[in-house]
């Protein structure tokens, strides 16, 4: 072709279109215009996003009828959700922060509720004769007790659910049942992928024909095929027919959100992570029978709360009565406790107890325990402590009833009046006494002894008067010599009695009437008198050692029982007084 | 996580499974092997903080009587095609083996290993055909499952293939 066919061919489709351009306005007319606006808006992209979010609120209110639109947007609000937590988690936490708590406080009812079922369950387990015939088919054929009452309770239950890419027969997702023990997922994929192989291969089956069901004793493991990914659930029991429609969303829906993925799926799980929930709704658990109301288990709950209770008041009650006991045992003079164990079977107590101390028994009766069925073992002692080395003693030495006996230290005081045996047996004794070093008597007295200074004091109070300056007794003297005639009897024979010797004097006195000479004769003579009268009255003196010794002397007015000033100041002085002295000052003990 | 489907190959008797047995702690049977024709292990490796898990496909050793279910390679991410280095025949049908499931590897990288290294009083591999085997784009690795030698860094060596970019 030269240049001159190639220019009449341009001249040529240059002519023909504007002929089709005339011809489009004339049969479009003013449309032409509206086409070519339209073709504009399309080629632009920023018309076409105005166009778009002009009328996107619309699009999403109408679409959002149906479930596919939520679907579809998942992934990506997730992974918008996820870069902008990952950027800044305070404005997701802000608007977050009002639907926190009570989705909080809904997942803690759930879970109380959960609890509750779980502990009716465990009571009607525990305490029924169901349980107790379970327990006894537990215990004839070895298997575990939960596995027995999973048995007879269980109508089914997806104990695992895996998600397994078809191609690799990696593991995309796995989710397990509480309490249920799990196998490692990916060898667990990756065989289930075999068999699935080796049936297809072996029964050459079409690519379409895939493994539903496998089942072996009570688990059943049923198979859900999509085309990227299969699920797979191990079932305990019998599964009813909507847990496969149940599969078949889910296969569905796994596919619907995770189809790019799965199809680039090059071994990364976390591209599935959010799978997790999807999988989830296929654990569903079914028992044979209902649940039971929640009031015998709280009913039951309430009545071991008031026994917990009662037994504790109890067991602080029981504990503050052996306190009580320890320090009562600790006070007491002779108990030394070593050990008491109340919680014991029986509650028994050790120690030691001087025999003299107070019966534990009793004390421990005091504390409010009672002693029947405690177990008690005392091993006897000699405490020295003072209260029961004085409680022995008097135990040993056993005074007279008038005999006081006290310890200071480790001396033992005796006090009172006791018959010499008593004494002298008392002091051999106080020697073996623990506790006692000396016993000390200085605070005795003997009987006679008592008598003797009894005698004493009643003879020296006697006053023998004399009528004026003479040696003539006063009137009314008699009665006096005769019981002072008796009085020196009895200190006679006391003092025989006692082995003491007696020496009575008998002192003459005058007034100062008359010279001194005189008045020493006067008295002398007066003593004399005395002595006559008292042997006319009965007296009979021993004259012996022991016993009693009568010695007479005249003093005239050398003592004087009162100054002279008066006349009867004078008459009293005229007088005999009587004077009793012990030959052997101390008294014998 | 990353996870990765490896086949091992080779005919009978080559070592395969005690390669395997050498480089994993089992879970499965060896009874699969020999009922189902497969038997699956796992191990993770750390590679430069990377951590990747091996799922380990020992397939049965392909013999007159069996042949190797192109099937379960479907899917495999890479594969050791496994020889003993003291029989000849076993390089040269593993090799067979390899050409028949070409289909079914074509673009999955492997490694050739030549196990029983430890026999080297008996081994029959000369080293122009292992150079040979070489220039043609294999990577030969010598191993010894009975010692140990070599194991490791098969393994390794594939893994790191897997996540190079």
């Amino acid at each position: 072709m030269d240049a001159d066919d190639r220019t009449r061919e341009a001249e040529d489709r240059a002519a023909r279109e504007a002929a089709m351009a005339e011809l489009r306005s004339l049969l479009l007319g003013p449309e032409q215009q509206t086409l070519d606006d339209l073709r504009r808006r399309l080629d632009d992209p920023a018309l076409r996003a105005e166009d778009v979010g002009a009328v996107l609120a619309e699009a999403f209110a109408i679409a959002q009828r149906d479930v596919h639109l939520a679907e579809a947007l998942a992934p990506t609000v997730e992974q918008a959700l996820h870069r902008s937590v990952q950027r800044d988690p305070e404005p997701v936490a802000d608007a977050l922060f009002p639907v926190m708590g009570p989705a909080i406080r809904r997942a803690i009812t759930h879970a109380l509720k959960g609890v509750m079922q779980s502990f009716n369950q465990a009571l009607e387990h525990s305490l029924s004769w169901r349980s107790l015939r379970w327990r006894l088919e537990a215990w004839r054929t070895g298997r575990p007790f939960a596995e027995v009452v999973l048995q007879h309770t269980l109508a089914y239950r997806v104990e695992q659910v895996f998600l397994i890419h078809r191609e690799t027969g990696l593991p995309l997702q796995h989710v397990v049942a509480a309490e249920v023990p799990t196998q490692d997922a990916d060898l667990v994929s990756g065989m289930l992928s075999a068999i699935q192989r080796f049936l297809q291969d072996s029964f050459r089956m079409e690519e379409d024909d895939r493994l539903e069901s496998l089942e072996m004793g009570d688990l059943t493991v049923w198979i859900e095929p999509g085309p990227q990914a299969v699920l797979a659930c191990v079932i305990r029991g019998l599964p009813p027919s909507e847990l496969r429609e149940t599969m078949q969303e889910i296969v569905e829906a796994v596919h619907r959100q995770y189809g790019r993925v799965l199809a680039g799926f090059d071994g990364d799980e976390e591209t599935m992570a959010g799978s997790r929930p999807l999988l989830e709704r296929a654990l569903l658990v079914q028992y044979t029978e209902a649940p039971r109301s929640g009031r015998w288990a709280w009913g039951v709950l309430l009545l071991l709360l008031l026994a917990g209770a009662v037994w504790i008041t109890q067991a602080v009650r029981q504990h503050q009565r052996w306190d009580a006991f320890r320090a009562a045992v600790a006070a007491e003079p002779g108990l030394v406790l070593l050990r008491a164990e109340p919680s014991g079977r029986p509650p028994h107590v050790e120690g030691l107890r001087d025999p003299l101390a107070r019966d534990p028994a009793q004390l421990l009766q005091a504390a409010g325990v009672s002693p029947d069925g405690v177990v008690m073992r005392w091993v006897p002692f000699q405490s020295a402590d003072s209260a029961l080395v004085l409680r022995r003693a008097v135990q040993v030495l056993q005074p007279p009833p008038d005999v006081t006996l006290r310890l200071r230290g480790t001396t033992l005081y005796a006090e009172g009046e006791a018959p010499p045996g008593w004494m002298a047996s008392a002091r051999m004794l106080a020697r073996v006494l623990p506790g006692v070093s000396t016993l000390d008597t200085t605070g005795l007295t003997t009987p006679a002894e008592r008598r003797l200074r009894e005698l004493q004091a009643r003879i020296e109070a006697v006053q023998v008067r004399f009528s004026g300056r003479t040696t003539r007794l006063a009137p009314g003297q008699d009665a006096v010599l005769r019981d002072l005639a008796e009085a020196l009897t009895a200190l006679d024979a006391t003092a025989r009695e006692a082995g003491r010797g007696v020496v009575v004097t008998v002192t003459g006195h005058t007034d100062a009437t008359a010279s001194a000479e005189v008045n020493r004769q006067v008295s002398r003579q007066r003593a004399e008198r005395v002595v006559a009268a008292l042997r006319r009255a009965g007296l009979r003196v021993s004259n012996t050692t022991p016993g009693l010794r009568i010695e007479v002397q005249g003093v005239g007015a050398d003592h004087p029982a009162r100054p002279e000033r008066t006349p009867d100041d004078q008459a009293a002085n005229r007088r005999v007084s009587f004077d009793v002295r012990f030959s052997d000052t101390s008294i014998p003990h | 996580m990353i996870k990765k489907k490896i086949c091992m190959l080779g005919t009978s008797a080559v070592g395969k499974t005690s390669l395997v047995r050498r480089y994993v702690q089992g879970f499965f049977s060896e009874q699969y092997l020999t009922t189902i024709g497969v038997k699956i292990d796992k191990k993770t490796v750390d590679l430069d903080g990377q951590a990747l898990t091996l799922v380990l496909w020992d397939l049965n050793g392909e013999d007159p009587f069996q042949r190797v279910a192109a099937s379960y390679l479907r899917g495999a991410a890479g594969f050791l095609l496994v020889a003993d280095g003291t029989r000849r025949l076993t390089l040269e049908g593993a090799l067979r083996l390899h050409e028949r499931l070409h289909d079914a590897l074509e673009g999955v990288p492997g490694v050739l290993v030549l196990n029983k290294a430890d026999l080297t009083a008996s081994w029959a591999i000369e080293p122009a055909r292992i150079e040979a085997l070489q220039r043609e784009g294999w990577t030969v690795r010598r191993t010894s499952a009975k010692t140990g030698m070599g194991v490791e860094e098969a393994f390794e060596h594939l893994a790191r293939r897997l996540l190079a970019p």
